[in-house]
């Protein structure tokens, strides 16, 4: 039987031919319309517009609003080198060393540039002081050069309102009035930061030359001049010793962040962690005690801490004092008293005692003068030989005592000023309310503000005139003794602003139609010719030595100084603070934003806390039992009142502190810091009182009452209830930190490998084997102290754009490293882990296998790569990632904050032009800085050599200050990265799951009683 | 009179209609290139005289030689 002769069909209604069913197949397609199928069809209510025209109309649009997505802006002309500079390869960048002036430690650094535009900052290798390394501030202080806010010419304020006046006519008018107020024997006050430019103060004493009635005042919003009013008391030198953290065996800090906050932090870590690094054989450990009341960087990567109420700790100095004479009743009083562990203080007594000569005692600065004596006489009784003889930190110009800026106020409020000059300062924010600053500046006739953008000061003046940047400056530091380091612009100023100092130079002269850019250079050269060039000896001629010198960003000399620290006991009584039965209200420096001049850049803004983990706020950090004790929880809002003044700010729930105890961050809380700044945070400087009775950054006559309301504290590591059994210690349980004590360490080195055992893990495909490179990493987490100065780094070499608070709050941020911070046992005492995260670039990658577009994949060299512009944004590899590193483009986070400030002209200088700016709906992450490893491999190819993997400094790995990060190709042999891969405490997280990570973790060793590992 | 009415009434031949569409697409083109500031916010902060900003070396800078 053929197809033709079946019949086909598709139910039984067909097969039996049912009537009905015949009725509708023939009716199914009709050629009319059924009866009635117009009825109720009113037609009136139709559009009027007919097809056609609603097709024309529409075609007509689509043609005008194709005209008007054209990118209209011109871009100007790209023209090559008429007659190429030698020394220029374009395509390679440069090099120049200058002073970093983000803070008083002026530390050297080196400046990449690209087509002339400085793109990244990093420390200069050969400064003896940093030695390559620099902070997180110093590191994004690249965005303020570029930042839009910057003020592009001179201001003069007129009924009101400040309107554009040029240079000569501004410095016309102020000469004018400088020489008005001597006439009249006003003085002419000028008011700057820390002078650390032996040609400032130089330029100083010859301005007073010329004005006879000037006089200047430099300040510091935190500083250390109770430690340094103290030293002179104690040793009678001006100024403070130079510390050798490598040298010293047992570290006392007694509220002292002296790893992140303190003195030059950039230089104790890294001596600091000379002395816990597990690659020497045979090396010794250190050990750090930390007794205080809040809970710092420095707390956090103590062997041993110890929480006591911050007002307390003088009573702890003294009592340890009696401690080291065999008399331990004030010791034993204050354990009592404070419910002190114990063991950890018998512990650091008898250490202290065993170490003489290589322990060393130190205080926070905020502390006052006698909490310091207290201090220099630990050290005096513990002989401590850890001064340096070699450098000594004196000042170029001392910080101004608080009485003549009190007696400044009091003159310009009577008339007896003519003239203020504020030297790129800020008073009118970080006075103290006490002065009364602002009105004060009412009464004086002339206020003339150098600053790079506006501020609550300038907004109070006559002239505004716009300073150079850090790096288009000149000048000349020393940081200590033996130490003079040079500043030089690498680039022209970008608008029409000058150095102040040249500025100052021209009203010097009196002739303001005559400025040049390089008169401050003639200035310091010929200043250095007088008394540098003479004092160090130099073999060669001036010139030649200029320019060494500002090739190299530094020159050390040896300089004598009286080495000797012999104690006096001036000042030495009896503990003049004890603690109060109120609360005690610390007022501490930040982690990035300085003095608050740097609270309108978003990176600053952006970088995590190292504790709390929070952003782009302030807030008011208290224990859990004392955040019980006052009814409040976290983001709830509190009123602290201190000395008659309250502030109120949110609340943040912050695990081992001390109870009553109140810290909070200053620099916070603008009105004029521009559009990322303004309104972040509370002001606390509202705090600090000009006749403190403590101290001005300590108050502990403090009152806590729970406000109305609640504030969103943001932070980029969620809180789990780490009481709760299901989470307490979960980083040890899941064996994503690794822990050991020091002593098991040495008795059996293997004991992390024994602890891990062998674990069976199999591949279902064959491995790839790497014949060429194999990119790796290793992270010592006993040098890691969580710092953030990597994810800054990494933050501005691959162009991560801020995506602000709110962004945040949703988990968007986009850094691609981050530092995990985790805590373990009780709340109120945890002991704290670090542990820097990024891509693991994993040989089995999860995130490769579920790319629907092959976006993601693995080069031949170990790299797990992204490729943006096959990404569409599934987030599939996202949600894969056992390590959750990748971030995702939610938005064009640049067009998206702040309404497109990121988006502005001079901002997109700013980008390193090796690394793609990502685009929205694209997935990114760490690369290993791939633009690196690319350059390294284009010089052994023009070179003819093989890529030299130890050439390779990732970002992160550069800017890390005790240089935990290595970087390196596993196929080298001896190579350092070989060295920590195959380390006996080398671990990888999350290693039973087998994605085969190509970051090891070197596991940290605690330098505790073996009796008391957690 | 309602412009769909006039529109509906004023029927353009094919000629006409391609010279009118034309037109309206050049004059969008040309306001596109100039745009009014009242328009967009964006486009003020597009057209500030900050945009060109030019970047020269400093002539007495000394560079560094890194290897």
């Amino acid at each position: 039987m053929s197809d033709k002769d079946i019949n086909y069909w598709r139910g039984f209604n067909e097969l039996n031919s049912d009537p009905d069913f015949l009725k509708a197949k023939r009716d199914e397609f009709k050629d009319e319309l059924p009866e009635g199928f117009a009825d109720g069809l009113d037609t009136s209510k139709s559009s009027a517009v007919s097809r056609r025209t609603f097709l024309a109309l529409m075609a007509s649009s689509a043609a005008l609003a194709a005209t008007g997505c054209s990118d209209y802006r011109e871009k100007g002309a790209i023209i090559p080198y008429n007659k190429k500079p030698e020394e220029i390869t374009i395509g390679n960048p440069n090099f120049y060393a200058s002073t970093c002036t983000a803070c008083a430690n002026a530390c050297g650094i080196l400046i990449k540039t690209r087509e002339g535009r400085p793109i990244k900052i990093d420390g200069n290798p050969e400064h003896p002081v940093n030695k390559g390394k620099i902070c997180a501030t110093g590191q994004a202080n690249i965005m303020n050069l570029y930042d839009p806010i910057r003020l592009k010419e001179p201001m003069l304020k007129g009924s009101g309102s400040f309107s554009s006046v040029n240079w000569l006519d501004a410095d016309t008018k102020i000469i004018d009035e400088l020489k008005k107020a001597v006439a009249a024997g006003k003085e002419i006050a000028v008011i700057s930061h820390t002078v650390t430019s032996p040609t400032a103060k130089l330029l100083f004493e010859d301005f007073a030359k010329k004005y006879t009635t000037a006089k200047f005042y430099s300040y510091e919003l935190t500083n250390d001049i109770n430690k340094v009013n103290a030293f002179k008391k104690s040793f009678g030198k001006d100024g403070l010793p130079v510390i050798k953290w490598n040298e010293a065996k047992v570290i006392l800090s007694l509220e002292s962040d002296f790893l992140a906050k303190d003195g030059n932090f950039v230089e104790a870590q890294r001596l600091y962690t000379e002395s816990r690094d597990v690659m020497k054989k045979n090396g010794e450990f250190n050990k750090l005690y930390v007794v205080e009341g809040g809970f710092s960087l420095t707390g956090a990567n103590s062997d041993y801490r110890i929480k006591l109420r911050t007002d307390a700790i003088e009573e702890f100095a003294y009592a340890l004092i009696s401690a080291l004479g065999e008399n331990n009743s004030g010791i034993d009083e204050l354990i009592k008293k404070y419910n002190l562990k114990r063991e950890a203080v018998k512990s650091l007594v008898e250490d202290l005692k065993a170490n003489k000569g290589e322990a060393f005692v130190t205080a926070g600065a905020k502390f006052p003068e006698s909490t310091h004596i207290a201090v220099n006489k630990l050290n005096d009784l513990l002989a401590t030989k850890v001064y340096s003889k070699e450098n000594f930190a004196s000042p170029v110009m001392p910080l101004t005592a608080k009485a003549d800026i009190d007696a400044l106020v009091g003159r310009m409020n009577a008339g007896g000023v003519g003239a203020v000059v504020h030297f790129d300062t800020n008073p009118v924010y970080h006075f103290s309310p006490d002065y009364k600053y602002a009105d004060a500046l009412k009464k004086v006739g002339l206020v003339v503000t150098f600053a790079e953008a506006h501020n609550e000061t300038s907004e109070l003046s006559n002239y505004v005139l716009p300073v150079n940047h850090n790096f288009e400056s000149w000048g000349d530091h020393k940081p200590r003794t033996g130490v003079m380091s040079t500043q030089q612009p690498v680039i022209a100023p970008i608008y029409k602003t000058r150095q102040k100092e040249a500025a100052m130079l021209n009203w010097l002269a009196e002739k303001p139609e005559a400025y040049a850019e390089n008169i401050y250079m003639n200035y310091i050269k010929a200043n250095w010719e007088k008394s540098v060039y003479s004092v160090v000896s130099a073999k060669v001629d001036f010139k030649t030595f200029w320019t060494g010198a500002i090739h190299d960003g530094v020159i050390a000399f040896n300089e004598k100084f009286d080495d000797t620290f012999t104690f006096r006991p001036e000042g030495f009584n009896a503990p003049a603070l004890k603690a109060s039965t109120a609360a005690v209200l610390q007022l501490n420096r930040p982690n990035y934003l300085t003095d608050g001049r740097f609270a309108n850049n978003g990176w600053l803004q952006e970088l995590p806390n190292p504790i709390t983990k929070s952003v782009w706020d302030n807030y008011a950090s208290v224990s859990p039992t004392y955040a019980e004790q006052l009814g409040v929880k976290a983001n709830d809002m509190v009123e602290i009142t201190a000395g008659g003044k309250t502030v109120a700010a949110p609340v943040f729930v912050q695990p081992g502190m001390a109870d009553g105890v109140v810290a909070i961050d200053l620099g916070f809380g603008r009105t004029n810091a521009g559009p990322i700044g303004n309104g972040v945070g509370v002001n606390t400087i509202n705090f600090i009182s000009k006749n403190a009775t403590v101290s001005e950054w300590l108050y502990n006559d403090v009152k806590i009452a729970k406000a109305a309301g609640t504030y969103e504290v943001v932070s980029t590591q969620e809180h789990f209830p780490i009481d709760n059994e299901r989470y307490n210690d979960i980083h040890l349980k899941r064996e994503i930190i690794r822990e050991g004590v020091f002593e098991e360490y040495k008795e059996n080195p293997k004991f992390l490998k024994e602890e891990i055992g062998k674990v069976e893990l199999f591949n279902i495909v064959p491995s790839y084997e790497f014949t060429t490179n194999k990119w790796a990493m290793s992270i010592d987490l006993n040098k890691c102290t969580g710092c953030n100065y990597c994810v800054a780094a990494c933050n501005v070499e691959n162009n991560i754009p801020v995506v602000g608070k709110e962004q945040v709050g949703k988990n968007r941020e986009m850094m691609w490293m981050r530092i995990d911070r985790y805590y373990g046992g009780h709340s109120d005492d945890p002991r704290v882990s670090f542990q820097p995260m990024l891509c693991q670039h994993c040989d089995n990658a999860p995130c490769e296998n579920v790319c629907p577009v092959a976006a993601t994949n693995h080069s031949p060299d170990g790299l797990n790569q992204m490729a943006y512009n096959r990404c569409v944004g599934t987030r599939y590899c996202s949600n894969n990632c056992p390590y959750k590193v990748r971030r995702f483009n939610y938005f064009n986070f640049r067009d998206n904050l702040a309404d497109a400030y990121y988006e502005k002209d001079s901002l997109s200088l700013m980008h390193n032009p090796e690394v793609t700016v990502r685009s929205r709906g694209v997935m990114e992450k760490c690369t290993f800085c791939v633009q690196r490893i690319m350059d390294e491999r284009q010089h052994a190819t023009e070179e003819k050599r093989d890529l030299n993997g130890d050439n390779v400094k990732t970002a992160c790995q550069e800017a890390c200050p005790t240089s935990a990060i290595v970087f390196g190709d596993l196929t080298k042999k001896d190579s350092d990265i070989l060295k920590h891969r195959d380390h006996e405490l080398g671990y990888h997280v999350l290693e039973e799951i087998n994605v085969r990570p190509n970051v090891t973790y070197i596991a940290k060793l605690r330098n505790i009683k073996p009796e008391k590992k957690a | 009179m309602n412009i769909l009415d006039y529109l509906k009434e004023k029927k353009l031949d094919r000629k006409h209609f391609i010279y009118v569409t034309g037109a309206a697409a050049l004059g969008g083109f040309l306001l596109a290139k100039f745009p009014i500031k009242f328009l967009s916010k964006r486009a003020e902060n597009i057209y500030s005289s900050n945009r060109k900003i030019q970047v020269r070396e400093n002539p007495d800078s000394v560079k560094r030689i890194k290897a």
